[in-house]
């Protein structure tokens, strides 16, 4: 397993590409005009020196091609960033009509997690009111196949939430807050988003089959006394 | 006389101050790692529950075994209606010794604490249903022990409302020595700092002059000192209190890098640790960088611009001593054991909720005192920069240092605001009960987020912008050559000051706001690297035709060439929303800025002491030990904040005071994040130390170093005219310096902008002298 979902690899490798070779060309010149134009003897003027004289202002020194080439040329290179940035945007904040809901409620510091938050609501679906087997730990789907299941898993000795969810099943997170700001952190998909009081926010995610595994969420939104302590597992079952 | 009424306003400023907040602390302090083990119910204990053990011995026998008897009195578990099926609970732990259950009604947990079964309300243990429970304990070998009971008296509603706690503390046996907490060695730290800062203060007292020594003299020079409203001696101050800070910030992080070095470890609780990270940014940003950037504008920007003082001298002196009192308020929450833990954002709602510690209306109020700082010493200079330039010098012929400091006092004054609004709306919220921040009331859960980063992002730029003058200066001195492009590099800072407003959506990628607010800032933020690329280039291309000169500051310029340039690439990634999601609160945002305000101010305000120091002292400083603090500084710098970048990559949070290292059940961090971590540690306290090298050159140059000429290195602005040491005043009001040019320019006439500017301007001819 690895941190961080394939849409963040995909663009931390091409940006590490970018990064590598503008890094490279401020090093070669760094070193190149440092030690190329560098006085002998910490003393002597060498090459064509401008000589300073207090209160006056020194000659102009400025080429504006060179000036406009470094203005333009990276110009384009981050146009061409946030050009492959901004396609994934559109995966990251989709949302799903068909998308399972689970509800997280970030609490001071604990997590409440909910397989079927619309259970006794309206807006509940009319087909699964009648379903048996629906519970708040648990859902399986309209051909009774187990899409959620809450139980609960000893991390450092303290007892936490482990939520399973089925691989290339597309879920909804909905997310609330009964008292500050918390963020769940999905370690695994490379995935946060706060949860506010009296907010709602969303998270939309279909687990791989290659995302099998258990990898453990934790809060990533300053909460307080046992921020550090508000974790729970998240499973991905096939 | 003006001065001892300046001295009676500020005690009196002073003790209002003090006494006006009050302050509540626990009385029990900060307790220590079993804090973690108490699933109380609810938040503060009850006096109406008393917990009781009994079965302790008097005499401790080594080894023997002992039956503890657990029972609390009180609360709603003794109420009428008390359901039988859910009574109570208690949690024990103890120092040392092994408990163990008697019965099915106790459990041990994985700490060796033990706690009533039937901890999960839906399972069917019957340890809840107790008041009485019975445990046995044996007892260690060697020494005694201590322990701690939590007893919940519960009213069987199966929820944790209506339910009352409370603690109970004993001990058996020889007790050992107490361990120092965090606390106490961050306390006795900063005592020893400040011993040592006025050790060095007489020292450098009694060295100006070994031979006439006598007690006497010290106090008028002193208070000559401290009363000053002349710029220099202002610029002083301001250095000394950043100086000073710079090492009280590096201190909490040492502090926490010792808890950080290893997974889960208990060298500070994680109360402290959230108090210890708060202090850190905030006394690292608000007490260290900020001043250490006014104490540089005070020092220069009159010197460089021609002119005898600041505009506003006494707002000036009263913007500096704003700052010692924001400085006492904002610590002295963390004494009473319950300082600001909020971090240095202080997010709301978390920073109005009751969880949030008592100190942090304290570090709002000493907050509220640095908006008005900043904005006296923004006033002061922007009148200064408008009214007193040296006769013939345009807005284009400013050197860049002071061009700098123009863009960033702007930034300064046009966003601070933002923050002094949000931080007036949270101290009325936490003291006197109004509910701008209160979700339940109507409240806008992003509107802090909104107003602190609208602040937030600007702040960065107004610190580092000093620092891109320092290098524009010294870089072009060094190479003995004009900077390249000196139009483009103005352009470039005004550029940023521009787009700098309009970015800070970036630090609210995952909070939920609009997305139509989140896809501009990253287009926005994406162009910050526009500007700043220009001036990169610039000034490597400076460089090129010159002689360069290798002293102590160039050094330490191209040492920040290539961190900040580190620094700004790693800034590229957070505003590609679909990377942001993953590195957001990780230690890759922690890499990304320590490499800007490290890497980039710190070590550009390193090159401006090195550079400054003959001018403001008339001594020139010990380029050996300056050399070894740049090999020691830069690479133990880069030790402690290289590996952060894989460390968040890896998915290790910030802000939390443990880690999870992945094992059988679960994924989480490598096992090498580990060591990545202790290595983290030991480069911190380097990098520590090896600043130390830099006060021990600045003491020992700053007596016995040679003599510094007017202009030792040969540069051109108007600094080097004047004497080093220079006079006071600065420049003679009588005999101001007139700017010379090199060349004949083909726009002395001021352009659109320029006669726009000077339209709103007192005209140059008759400003400074009907006095």
């Amino acid at each position: 397993m690895e941190a961080g979902g394939d849409v963040f690899w995909s663009l931390f490798n091409e940006f590490n590409i970018w990064a590598a070779i503008v890094f490279a060309i401020v090093m070669v010149w760094l070193f190149y005009n440092s030690l190329k134009f560098r006085s002998s003897d910490n003393k002597s003027l060498e090459f064509e020196s401008d000589e300073f004289i207090p209160g006056v202002f020194p000659k102009e020194n400025d080429n504006l091609k060179m000036e406009l080439t470094w203005t333009i040329v990276p110009f384009i290179l981050i146009v061409y960033l946030t050009y492959i940035a901004w396609g994934p945007i559109d995966e990251m904040w989709s949302s799903d009509p068909d998308a399972h809901e689970i509800s997280m409620t970030g609490n001071q510091w604990y997590w409440d997690i909910d397989c079927d938050p619309l259970r006794d609501t309206a807006e509940a679906p009319e087909s699964s009111v009648e379903m048996e087997n629906r519970s708040a730990t648990m859902f399986y789907n309209d051909n009774g196949i187990l899409i959620c299941e809450i139980t609960t898993i000893e991390v450092e000795g303290q007892i936490k939430p482990l939520l399973r969810v089925k691989a290339d099943e597309s879920y909804g997170f909905l997310l609330y807050s009964n008292d500050v700001t918390h963020a769940p952190f999905f370690l695994d998909w490379g995935l946060k988003e706060d949860t506010q009081p009296g907010m709602e926010t969303r998270l939309y995610y279909t687990p791989s089959m290659d995302e099998i595994g258990s990898s453990l969420l934790m809060c990533t939104e300053y909460c307080g006394k046992d921020h550090g302590y508000m974790t729970a597992v998240v499973e991905v079952f096939e | 006389m003006k001065n001892s009424r300046a001295l009676a306003i500020l005690s009196i400023l002073l003790f209002a101050v003090v006494m006006a907040p009050s302050v509540q602390s626990y009385p029990t302090g900060i307790s220590g790692a079993q804090d973690g083990g108490c699933s109380c119910h609810g938040q503060t204990a009850s006096s109406e529950v008393v917990p009781s053990l009994e079965g302790l011995p008097d005499e401790l026998e080594a080894g023997a075994t002992y039956t503890l008897n657990i029972s609390f009195t009180g609360g709603p578990s003794f109420a009428e209606n008390a359901d039988p099926t859910a009574l109570g609970g208690f949690h024990l732990w103890a120092s040392a010794g092994i408990l163990a259950p008697v019965d099915g009604m106790v459990q041990t947990n994985s700490d060796g604490s033990v706690t009533h079964s039937g901890t999960d309300k839906t399972d069917s243990g019957q340890g809840n249903d107790q008041r009485l429970w019975q445990v046995e304990w044996t007892a260690p070998m060697e020494g005694g022990a201590k322990f701690i009971l939590h007893a919940n008296s519960v009213n069987g509603d199966s929820t944790n409302g209506g339910d009352l706690w409370g603690r109970l503390t004993t001990d058996v046996g020889p007790q050992p020595a107490e361990q120092a907490s965090g606390l106490t060695v961050l306390a006795s730290a900063i005592l020893l700092m400040v011993v040592v800062t006025l050790g060095c203060l007489v020292w450098v007292f009694y060295r100006q002059d070994p031979d006439s020594f006598a007690w006497e003299r010290f106090w008028p020079w002193f208070s000559d000192f401290i009363t000053s409203t002349d710029h220099k001696k202002v610029g002083s101050l301001y250095m000394v209190n950043g100086l000073f800070f710079l090492g009280v910030g590096g201190l909490f992080a040492l502090i926490f890098r010792i808890q950080l070095a290893t997974p889960g470890n208990d060298f500070l609780t994680q109360d402290e640790y959230n108090q210890f990270f708060t202090m850190h940014g905030t006394t690292m940003i608000f007490l260290a960088a900020m001043p250490m950037i006014a104490g540089f504008a005070n020092w220069i920007v009159p010197l460089q611009i021609g002119a005898p003082d600041l505009a506003l001298p006494r707002l000036n002196a009263l913007a500096f001593w704003l700052n010692p009192a924001a400085a006492l308020l904002i610590f002295a929450g963390i004494f009473s054991g319950q300082g600001a833990d909020t971090g240095w954002t202080g997010y709301a709602p978390y920073i109005v909720s009751h969880t949030a510690h008592s100190g942090a209306t304290l570090w709002v109020a000493g907050q509220i005192l640095i908006v008005a700082s900043s904005t006296i010493s923004g006033i002061n200079f922007m009148t200064t920069f408008c009214t007193m330039r040296a006769p013939g010098m345009g807005w284009m012929q400013m050197p860049l240092f002071s061009w700098s400091m123009l863009i960033a006092t702007l930034m300064l004054f046009i966003s601070i605001p933002a923050f002094g609004i949000g931080l007036i709306q949270v101290l009325l919220d936490r003291t006197i009960g109004t509910v701008f921040y209160e979700v339940a009331a109507g409240g806008d859960p992003l509107l802090w987020s909104h107003l602190f980063w609208y602040f937030g992002h600007p702040e960065v730029y107004v610190v580092v912008l000093p620092a891109f003058g320092v290098i524009s200066e010294v870089l072009s001195t060094s190479a003995r050559r004009t900077i390249f492009g000196y139009k483009s590099m103005v352009f470039a800072l005004a550029g940023i000051g521009i787009v700098g407003f309009i970015v800070y959506g970036h630090h609210m990628f995952t909070s939920g706001m609009s997305p139509v607010l989140r896809f501009v800032t990253m287009l926005t933020t994406m162009l910050v690297a526009v500007p700043t690329g220009i001036k990169i280039f610039n000034w490597l291309q400076t460089m090129h035709g010159g002689s360069l000169v290798y002293r102590t500051h160039t050094l330490w310029a191209l040492g920040f060439l290539v961190t900040f340039t580190l620094g700004g690439i790693s800034g590229m990634y957070f505003p590609a929303v679909a990377m942001d999601l993953h590195l957001h609160e990780t230690y890759f945002v922690v890499a990304h800025f320590h490499y800007v305000f490290v890497g980039g101010i710190i070590f550009g305000l390193y090159s401006g002491i090195y550079y400054w120091f003959p001018k403001a002292t008339g001594r020139m400083m010990n380029e050996k030990i300056g050399i070894l603090h740049f090999m020691t500084g830069f690479i133990s710098y880069n030790l402690v904040f290289w590996p952060m970048h894989r460390l968040g990559i890896q998915g290790m949070p910030r802000r939390q005071h443990t880690y999870f290292i992945t094992t059988d059940e679960y994924f989480a961090l490598p096992p090498e994040a580990a060591d990545w971590n202790m290595l983290i540690t030991v480069a911190a306290f380097m990098f520590f130390a090896s600043n130390l090298i830099l006060v021990y050159n600045m003491i020992s140059s700053g007596l016995r170093g040679q003599k510094a000429p007017n202009d030792p290195w040969g540069g051109w602005s108007m600094e080097w005219m004047v004497s080093s040491p220079p006079p006071t005043p600065s420049h003679d009001p009588s005999d101001l310096p007139v700017q010379k040019f090199a060349e004949i320019h083909g726009d002395e006439e001021p352009g659109f902008f320029g006669r726009i500017i000077q339209w709103m301007m007192i005209p140059e001819d008759n400003g400074g002298e009907e006095e």
